[in-house]
């Protein structure tokens, strides 16, 4: 049944994706362009969802990663290079860890030393820390429908192909890993001026919540995050590109608070935000609990979770705040319109986040998580209580987080990597003299010297 | 005898090194190559010699020459006058779009 509501989700953002992108681009043929590779990546990952051996779910993982680098080089070609770049990093592990288990493995749970290649190349495609370095600059540049795309979609595939991997066995490391993941994507986000790198940090952190609910064995609260997730995340971000369509900019010290005239675009994102927060009554309440409820002997992780939830309330409060709230109006008057596609895309996704959200166990029936108690006083109180708390905090600090500065993270590091790796093959470059002749020197003298080696 | 063609080989070879190494012009360069060619042709074909053989006809009259080499210097004419026809369409090409067959004047693979 996982794979199944993956594949319903993936087909829900996939859509929502080609109508946004009528909207957000203006050329017709940066529309067919986008339509056309986003029915290509749909395909691909299908293919990836209903495998049936490891190396078919590589292939179709590596596939969909392509149609994702042409997606994303047509706007942002140095973007998309390092994209490809890590994820070929990552598949090269995963590979290796197919070809050390006897190749023709099929697809279930890895068994033994391998299975820790598995998570590690797994763990690029779902920024695992440490190996997240590519996903705030990737999520962040991309045009906002393929940023949809790769937040809603493509790290799901990977956090999918974990749970398979780990097989229901619980894994203390993960749950860790989970754990810090959703801390370090929320205080990494909460500095952030731009919308869509902040909406990128939100992505890590919430993948934690999967990764922590995987380690501990949850296979349906991860499933169950995956998709409210991808529904979620997906509409953020065709928010955040019809803003950056209607105003120019995605910088939230510009925008003032002009968001505010776009109307559908300012319900959608509210509506949204509250689900990412957790509040009753949409997707995100009911997931959450799933989540929670397999961490019942990680007591620290949980409290990690709850801490992190506090700390999305307070970003997206910051986000809602300086994109919609109060400010100046645009001069002269002069009203701005939302695109029609966009909000077709957003409404397309926001129906699965309310319906799911006012039947919350109808999804947890059908992943298998167990009867309880969904609206009970406790868990109700609990919500309303981190979003409270939240939004105090962020009221209480408002000055001052605008003026935080952003913590190094490892995308610093990895920067200088092509750098230094120029540096390294100087010597090699500096051998080309560009001279016909010592090359033809140079070779007639290899071909000697190895007639002499040989005779 | 055989040393000769051994000796005419190692010269062909050196002529068509020395015409490769010293002249700028692209055609020249191809012809030194393919005196070059002509000189491991040469050698293999030396290579091959069998005193007083006959051709590897049944029935044999005497000690059969090898035909493999043969085959294989015939193939490699061949395939040097295709290089060589592809050679010179690089060096039209050249011309059309650097004005000039001087090889030292056209060093894009600079590091």
């Amino acid at each position: 049944m996982d794979r199944h509501i993956l594949a319903f989700l993936a087909v829900l953002v996939s859509g929502a994706s080609v109508l946004a992108s009528a909207g957000y681009f203006s050329s017709p043929e940066d529309r067919r362009f986008y339509s056309s590779w986003t029915a290509v990546f749909l395909l691909t990952v299908l293919g990836c969802l209903f495998s049936a051996s490891w190396l078919g779910y590589l292939v179709f993982l590596e596939l969909s990663t392509a149609a994702l680098f042409f997606l994303t080089a047509r706007k942002e070609p140095r973007t998309a290079f390092r994209y490809l770049t890590a994820q070929l990093a990552g598949a090269a592990l995963l590979l290796g860890g197919i070809a050390g288990a006897g190749g023709g493995l099929a697809f279930g749970p890895v068994e033994g030393d391998v299975r820790l290649l598995f998570i590690l190349g797994l763990g690029v495609k779902t920024a695992l820390p440490g190996l997240h370095f590519w996903l705030p600059e990737t999520h962040g540049r991309a045009p906002a429908p393929v940023s949809a795309l790769l937040s809603g979609v493509a790290v799901k595939t990977g956090a999918f192909g974990i749970l398979t991997a780990l097989g229901g066995v619980p894994s203390p490391g993960l749950v860790a890993a989970g754990a810090v993941m959703a801390l370090w994507g929320v205080i990494q986000a909460l500095p952030q001026h731009d919308a869509k790198r902040l909406l990128a940090y939100h992505t890590v952190s919430q993948l934690g919540y999967v990764m922590a609910s995987a380690g501990a064995g949850g296979a349906a609260g991860a499933v169950y995050h995956s998709l409210a997730h991808g529904l979620f995340k997906g509409c953020l971000f065709l928010c955040a590109g019809s803003l950056e369509k209607s105003f120019g900019t995605r910088d939230l010290g510009l925008l003032e608070g002009r968001g505010r005239e776009l109307r559908w675009t300012r319900w959608l994102f509210w509506l949204s935000a509250a689900a990412i927060m957790g509040l009753p009554g949409t997707v995100g309440y009911g997931s959450k609990i799933f989540v929670k409820e397999p961490l019942g002997s990680w007591p620290l992780a949980g409290i990690a979770l709850a801490v992190a939830n506090g700390g999305t309330v307070m970003s997206f409060c910051k986000m809602g705040y300086y994109a919609f709230g109060p400010g100046k109006r645009s001069a002269g008057g002069r009203s701005v319109s939302e695109s029609g596609w966009m909000v077709l895309g957003m409404v397309l996704l926001s129906v699965p986040v309310v319906v799911l959200g006012l039947f919350p166990g109808v999804l947890g029936r059908l992943l298998g998580g167990g009867e309880q108690e969904l609206f009970s006083a406790g868990k109700l109180a609990e919500s309303l209580g981190v979003f409270c708390a939240g939004a105090a905090l962020f009221f209480l600090f408002r000055k001052r987080l605008g003026t935080l500065g952003e913590l190094p993270d490892a995308d610093r590091l990895t920067d200088r990597l092509p750098a230094f790796f120029a540096r390294a093959v100087l010597p090699f470059r500096r051998l080309q003299g560009g001279y016909l002749r010592e090359y033809l020197l140079a070779a007639v003298s290899a071909a000697l010297l190895l007639a002499v080696l040989l005779f | 005898m055989i040393t000769m063609s051994f000796v005419t080989a190692a010269l062909l070879f050196a002529l068509g090194l020395f015409t490769v190494l010293t002249r700028r012009n692209a055609f020249k360069t191809v012809i030194g190559l393919t005196l070059m060619e002509s000189a491991v042709l040469l050698l293999l074909i030396s290579w091959a010699y069998v005193p007083d053989g006959w051709a590897p006809i049944l029935p044999l009259k005497g000690p059969g020459a090898d035909p493999l080499p043969h085959a294989l210097t015939l193939t490699a004419i061949v395939i040097g006058a295709c290089d060589i026809a592809l050679a010179f369409a690089f060096i039209m090409k050249l011309n059309r779009f650097e004005k000039t067959v001087d090889v030292d004047r056209f060093r894009r693979l600079r590091g």
